[in-house]
């Protein structure tokens, strides 16, 4: 008798553990990979920050240098 | 700044979930009897799916919230529903055409509706972005695309919903077919894997909306602190302006 369709869908085989292995390290990767970009960006985001900061203190600095003098005066 | 608090919280609870159902998923779920290991694919890929359509249908809800209210917090909050509904979308069809090709010995088959129907949605949201940034004006860019986000969001899951009731070709049914329930830790299993998955993707919608309104706010104050001219509007990688 030749197994129809059905008898060869219902046999059971070894599950194929390595394409579940497979489909489950794409799954993490994708995600890793979308987390990695994030990671990224708020590192780019703090950079900027601390520049921005920097930028900012500068002037602060140079305008107390003075007062600073005059009071040691 | 409220969702920048929840983060913590939701952190903790998906790292719990995800624990929970990959414990079940891999510990307490029988194995079947007639596909083996692969069936365990099921706590994996169909949560994906699911969720890509949820994400689809809140980016849709936002959209349609801004288009009402024209605040231009829930553009952003559809933009990044819609950003995640797309990685979701590409989870699902990577895990999906695994699976296919360790079942079906193909990894995709044309005359499969299911299949095709969600590299259709896929591929109608891949334009999401290039429309969006095509449009320099951010208030014109924003309205245009909630209206986007509010038509495909409403068209995704019902086209996925007729096609997958109507035509059925090789996609298994496992919650639809008589006989083919999940029965026991295995329907378990299933319902952690959409809990937990839903549950990710609450937390990197709200780690996305806070890094990326971060975003916006530190190029507002550093265009009002170097002057307009020194800092563009729009940062090379393309995202919403306003917040």
């Amino acid at each position: 008798m030749s197994p129809t369709a059905l008898t060869l869908l219902a046999q059971a085989d070894d599950g194929s553990p390595g394409y579940v292995v497979a489909a489950v390290i794409a799954a993490t990767l994708v995600l890793l990979v979308y987390l990695a970009i994030i990671a990224f960006r708020v590192r780019g985001a703090a950079e900027r920050l601390d520049a921005l900061e920097r930028r900012t203190a500068a002037p602060d600095e140079a305008s107390s240098t003075p007062a600073r003098e005059h009071e040691t005066a | 700044m409220s969702h920048a608090r929840r983060l913590l919280p939701l952190t903790i609870v998906t790292t719990v979930l995800v624990v929970v159902w990959v414990v079940v998923s891999v510990a307490v779920a029988p194995t079947d009897q007639t596909e083996g290991i692969r069936q365990r694919l099921t706590y994996l890929h169909p949560a994906f799916a699911i969720l890509t359509l949820a994400s689809f249908v809140a980016g849709a809800v936002f959209g349609w919230k801004h288009l009402s209210s024209d605040r231009p917090l829930d553009d952003l909050k559809a933009y990044v529903a819609v950003h995640l509904g797309q990685v979701f979308c590409a989870i699902s069809l990577i895990t999906g055409a695994i699976w296919g090709k360790a079942a079906w010995g193909a990894w995709w088959d044309w005359g499969e509706p299911v299949l095709v129907t969600f590299l259709i949605i896929f591929l109608l949201y891949a334009t999401y972005q290039p429309m969006r940034f095509a449009i320099e004006d951010p208030e014109r860019q924003a309205r245009t695309a909630s209206v986007f986000a509010v038509a495909a969001g409403f068209f995704a899951p019902v086209c996925f919903g007729v096609v997958r009731m109507t035509t059925n070709v090789l996609h298994p049914q496992p919650l639809n077919d008589p006989g083919s329930n999940l029965p026991g830790s295995a329907g378990l299993a299933f319902g952690l894997s959409v809990l937990a998955i839903g549950a990710l993707l609450v937390t990197l919608w709200h780690l996305e909306l806070v890094h990326k309104s971060t975003r916006i706010r530190l190029r507002a104050l550093q265009r009002r602190v170097e002057g307009e001219d020194a800092v563009p509007p729009v940062a090379r990688s393309s995202s919403p302006v306003t917040l």
